[in-house]
C-alpha cells in the first residue's frame, strides 16, 4: 500500500466525500465547489487516494461541449462520414495508405477544439491513425487528439463515438488530474466498472470514467455490509438504482445517448429525482441549487421530508411547503422509485446516501422488499473509491502469419513461443506486470479472468501456416486486499 | 423491416480435417469484418440465433435411411467422397447448419424481418436426397424451401450463384414445377453436372435453368444473364419467395474456381435479386451461405456487401481493395462475355417451350 490508509473522494454535483480508511472509517462531506483545493488542500496527504467523480461526464453530457473534429479511414466497406482515403485489412494489411496532403486539408479546413481519429481495423494495425495523429500535432495538443486503436476491440462505429467523446474529455481530465497532483501526486479515478484505473489510462480513455460514481456507491455498499441486493444510492439530483451479484456492481454495456460505446460500466438506473429535486408545487425532475434546508432558495425533496416528520434535517424553520404538497411529493417520488424496482434484481435494498435512512426505508416498506442502511451509508461511494482494486483488461490479437502481437492496439515483440497456452501465459503476465507497475499489490493481481478467447489456423494450399489468436484478459474489478 | 443475420458460433465448429477448404477460418474473416463494421448494432439487421433442424424438416427433403447413415457415422467418423468425410460431431453441425435455412425462412414468413441470410455451415446445395457430396451433407437450401411450402408458400425459386453446379438442389426439385431452379456455375468444373439441356422432367420441365459460364467469366455476363434469363423468367413465375444459394467463390481471388466477379459485381447481383423480391413477393428474400473459399481474400469484402445490400445500406465503397486488384486481369477471360452470349441464345431455345418471357 502506498502510504498507511486508502482514501476515497467522490466528487459528486452537490457534496464531496472524503473517506479515510485505516482501522476506522472516517468520513468528511463538504460542498463541491468549482475548485478542488480547498478539499484537497486540508486532506492528509499520506496515503492511496482514489477519485471517482461523475461531474466530468454529467458536463459532458448535459454541459457545453467542445467541439470534436472527426477524421475516420473507412476503406472498403461501409463508409464512414468525415472519411479519408487509406485502408487497413482485417490481418493488419496496410491496403492502402494515407494521403497526407488530404488529411492536413481536412483538419485546417475544420477547426475544433480536439480530434478523434478512427480507422477501420486499426486495432489490428495503428498506423494510419498513427501518421494522421501526427500530422494533426501541428494543430492539436496531444491532449486534444484522441485515437482508436487503443480501445483494443473491433467496432469502428463503437469506437468512433467513444472517441470522439474521449477527445472532448481529455483535456478535461487532464486539468483535473493537474489539480489532484498539487496535493497528491499519485493517484487513481475509478472507472465505471468500479476498478481503479492510473492517471495515464484516465487520460486515454476518460469515457471509463463514466459511472463511476454509482459503481463506488455500490462497491462501497457491498464493503460495508457484504450482501448482494439493489442499492439504491440517493443523492441531490437523481437516484440511482445499482444491482450487486456475486459481491460486485453487475457491469453491462456502457451506453451514450442510447448506443454502445464497446466498454462496460455498472449497469445503472437513473431516475431524475433527488434531495435537491424542486417542488414547485409538484416534485418536478430538476435541480436549482440546494435545497433550503441547506441555504437554497427553492423548496426541495429534503425540505419535504422534514416537513412530513420524517427527518430534521439542516435548517426545517423555512421549508416553504405546506404539509399537502410536501406529502404529494413525497408519494411521487415513492411510486417513480417502487415503479422501477418492479423489474430490478430480486434482493434487499441497501441505501446509500444522506437521504438513504429516510427514504429507502418508505421505498422497502412500500414496495415490500427487505432494506439495510449500512452505518456510512451517506459515504458509500467514497468508501467504495477508497477499497476499489486497479482494474485491467489486455485485448491480445495474435497473428503468427503476420508475425503480429497487439496489445490493445498497439504493437509489441513478437514472442519466441506461440503456441496458445503460451501466448496466454505472456500475456497474463504483461497484464500483471502493467497491474503491479501501476502500484497494484501482488494479491490484487493473482486473479485474471480471460473474457473472451477465439483461435484458429489459417490455411494455405492444404496445410496450416498460421495461427490467429484473439483474447481478453482481465484482472477484474473488487475489493482491494489492502482494504481492512 | 429489417434483414436477418442467422448465426451461431457452433458454425465454426464443423471442420472435416483442419486443412480442410471448407473450415472454420472461412467465416472468421467475415465475422470480424461484421462485427468491425458495427453490423450486429445496426438497427437494419437482426440477429438470429438458429436451432436445429427438426427431423421432419430434413425427411422432407432426405431418404431416412440416409439421415441414418450420417447419425451413425457422425460418432466415429465416416467418409462419403475424396471431398467429403464425416468427422465426429457432423450430424449435429449438419443439423444446426440446416435450422440456420429454417430459422431464416421462420423469420421471414413470421415478418420479423423483410430478408435474412444464414451464415451456415456445413453447406448443402450438392448434397442430394440419398447423397452428400463436395463438402455438403443436408442441403440447406431444399429444407428451407420444403419448410417454407409446409409453410403455405406455392412457389419459391432459387438462384443458386455459387461457382460449382448446384445439383443436390437441381436432383430434389427436378419433376417439380412449384420450385425454380436457376444455377450459374463455371463448366466444365465439379461436379461436372449443370448443361443447359439439363432443364427438369416432367411437371418441372423448364423449371430448372442451367447457365454454365467458362472460366475468366465476370461481372457483365452475370448481369446479362440476369438480365436475359433470370429476371424474365422470374417475374413469369411469380414466385412467393426468392431464394439464393449464395457461394461466393465466383470472386476473382478464390482459389479453388476460376470466375472473375468482383464485390461489386455480387453488390450488383444482390440489388437485383432484392429489386425483383420487392416487385414480386413483398421483399421475401432469403439467402444461405455455400461455398467461397477466399477467406483472407475476397470473402468478407463480398459478404459484407451482399448484406449491405438486402439492408438497403450505402454500397458505394463495398468494393475489392485496390491491393487485390493487381490478381484480376490473370483471372479475367475477356472473351468469356462472347461465350455467355453464345450459351444465352441456345439456352433460350430451350426455354422458349416453357416460358413465354423468353422468346
Amino acid at each position: 500500500m502506498t502510504g498507511n490508509c486508502l482514501i476515497g473522494v467522490d466528487i459528486g454535483g452537490t457534496n464531496t466525500d472524503i473517506v479515510i480508511i485505516n482501522d476506522d472509517i472516517h468520513t468528511q462531506k463538504l460542498p463541491t465547489v468549482p475548485s478542488l483545493d480547498p478539499i484537497l488542500s486540508g486532506m492528509k496527504k499520506t496515503g492511496r487516494l482514489a477519485v471517482s467523480t461523475s461531474c466530468l461526464l454529467n458536463q459532458f453530457l448535459i454541459g457545453k461541449r467542445k467541439t470534436v473534429a472527426c477524421i475516420t479511414i473507412p476503406g472498403p466497406g461501409l463508409t464512414a462520414d468525415h472519411a479519408v482515403c487509406g485502408a487497413i485489412g482485417h490481418r493488419g494489411d496496410i491496403l492502402k495508405d494515407i494521403n497526407p496532403t488530404e488529411v492536413e486539408d481536412y483538419i485546417r479546413t475544420h477547426p475544433a477544439d480536439s480530434l478523434a481519429v478512427t480507422g477501420k481495423f486499426s486495432v489490428r494495425n495503428p498506423c494510419l491513425e498513427e501518421k494522421v495523429v501526427a500530422i494533426a500535432r501541428k494543430y492539436y495538443t496531444d491532449s486534444c487528439i484522441a485515437p482508436s486503436h487503443t480501445l483494443g476491440y473491433l467496432n469502428m462505429p463503437e469506437r468512433i463515438r467513444t472517441t470522439k467523446a474521449n477527445a472532448a474529455l481529455k483535456e478535461e481530465v487532464a486539468v483535473l488530474i493537474r489539480q489532484v497532483e498539487k496535493y497528491h501526486s499519485h493517484f487513481y479515478f475509478v472507472s465505471g466498472n468500479a476498478g481503479l484505473v492510473s492517471k495515464t489510462r484516465a487520460c486515454e480513455n476518460p469515457l471509463s470514467l463514466f459511472h463511476s460514481s454509482p459503481a463506488t456507491a455500490a462497491l462501497g455498499s457491498y464493503y460495508q455490509i457484504r450482501r448482494n441486493g439493489l442499492v439504491i444510492d440517493i443523492g441531490g439530483s437523481t437516484t440511482d438504482l445499482v444491482p450487486i451479484a456475486d459481491g460486485l456492481p453487475v457491469n453491462g454495456p456502457l451506453l451514450l445517448s442510447g448506443k454502445k460505446t464497446g466498454m462496460d460500466a455498472v449497469v445503472c438506473e437513473s431516475i431524475p429525482y433527488g434531495g435537491d429535486s424542486r417542488v414547485s408545487p409538484v416534485l418536478m425532475p430538476e435541480r436549482e441549487g440546494n435545497a433550503r434546508a441547506f441555504g437554497g432558495k427553492n423548496p426541495a425533496l429534503t425540505d419535504a421530508l422534514n416537513v412530513t416528520g420524517i427527518a430534521a434535517i439542516g435548517n426545517t424553520d423555512f421549508p416553504g411547503l405546506s404539509r399537502e404538497a410536501a406529502e404529494t411529493a413525497l408519494q411521487t417520488y415513492l411510486e417513480c422509485v417502487c415503479s422501477r424496482l418492479k423489474n430490478s434484481i430480486q434482493g434487499p435494498l441497501i441505501g446509500a446516501g444522506y437521504l438513504a435512512p429516510y427514504l429507502v426505508p418508505l421505498i422497502a416498506k412500500e414496495s415490500r422488499r427487505r432494506y439495510y442502511i449500512p452505518e456510512h451509508a451517506s459515504s458509500s461511494n467514497a468508501i467504495g473509491a477508497a477499497v476499489s482494486r486497479i482494474s485491467l483488461s489486455l485485448h491480445v490479437h495474435l497473428d503468427t502469419g503476420k508475425e503480429i502481437l497487439l496489445y490493445n492496439g498497439i504493437p509489441q515483440p513478437f514472442p519466441h513461443d506461440t503456441d496458445d497456452e503460451s501466448i496466454i501465459s505472456i500475456a497474463k503476465e504483461e497484464l500483471q506486470r502493467r497491474a503491479a507497475r501501476e502500484g497494484a499489490s501482488q494479491e490484487d493481481c493473482r486473479q485474471v479472468i480471460t473474457e473472451q478467447f477465439s483461435a484458429f489456423d489459417v490455411i494455405t494450399y492444404y496445410s496450416a501456416d498460421a495461427r490467429i489468436l484473439d483474447c481478453v484478459l482481465q484482472i477484474p474489478p473488487g475489493i482491494s486486499s489492502e482494504a481492512p | 423491416m429489417r434483414t436477418g443475420i442467422v448465426y451461431h458460433d457452433r458454425y465454426l465448429a464443423h471442420e472435416q480435417y483442419p486443412s480442410h477448404p471448407e473450415r472454420r477460418e472461412r467465416l472468421s474473416y467475415t465475422m470480424d469484418q461484421l462485427e468491425e463494421e458495427g453490423i450486429f448494432e445496426k438497427e437494419e439487421f437482426l440477429l438470429i440465433t438458429p436451432k436445429p433442424a427438426s427431423i421432419s424438416d430434413i425427411l422432407a427433403v432426405h431418404e431416412e435411411d440416409y439421415l441414418t447413415f450420417l447419425e451413425r457415422s457422425s460418432v466415429v467418423g465416416g467418409y462419403i467422397d475424396a471431398d467429403t468425410n464425416i468427422p465426429p460431431g457432423l450430424y449435429q453441425n449438419a443439423l444446426l447448419s440446416a435450422g440456420g435455412a429454417v430459422a431464416a425462412g421462420d423469420a421471414v414468413l413470421d415478418k420479423k424481418v423483410r430478408n435474412a441470410f444464414a451464415f451456415c455451415r456445413p453447406p448443402g446445395h450438392h448434397a442430394g436426397k440419398r447423397n452428400g457430396a463436395g463438402f455438403c451433407y443436408l442441403n440447406n437450401m431444399a429444407v428451407l424451401v420444403q419448410h417454407v411450402k409446409k409453410r403455405g408458400l406455392k412457389r419459391v425459386a432459387i438462384i443458386d450463384w455459387d461457382a460449382h453446379h448446384g445439383n443436390g438442389t437441381q436432383e430434389i426439385f427436378y419433376p417439380d414445377s412449384t420450385v425454380l431452379f436457376f444455377s450459374v456455375h463455371q463448366y466444365p468444373f465439379y461436379p461436372g453436372t449443370g448443361g443447359i439441356n439439363e432443364s427438369g422432367t416432367g411437371a418441372g420441365r423448364g423449371y430448372t435453368i442451367n447457365m454454365p459460364v467458362p472460366a475468366g467469366t465476370s461481372d457483365e455476363s452475370y448481369e446479362y444473364l440476369f438480365t436475359e434469363i433470370i429476371a424474365p423468367v422470374i417475374r413469369e413465375f411469380s414466385p412467393d419467395c426468392v431464394t439464393i444459394s449464395a457461394g461466393q467463390d465466383a470472386h476473382f481471388t478464390d482459389p479453388l474456381i476460376s470466375l472473375a466477379l468482383t464485390t461489386k459485381g455480387y453488390a450488383t447481383l444482390m440489388h437485383k435479386a432484392c429489386a425483383l423480391a420487392d416487385e414480386l413477393c413483398k421483399g421475401r428474400l432469403i439467402a444461405i451461405l455455400e461455398g467461397g473459399y477466399s477467406v483472407c481474400g475476397g470473402l468478407p469484402y463480398t459478404n459484407l456487401a451482399i448484406l449491405a445490400c438486402m439492408a438497403g445500406l450505402d454500397t458505394s465503397h463495398c468494393t475489392d481493395p485496390q491491393a487485390y486488384m493487381s490478381a484480376f486481369p490473370d483471372r479475367y477471360n475477356p472473351r468469356s462475355f462472347d461465350h455467355v452470349r453464345g450459351m444465352t441464345h441456345d439456352l433460350k431455345k430451350i426455354l422458349s417451350s416453357t416460358w413465354n418471357n423468353i422468346r
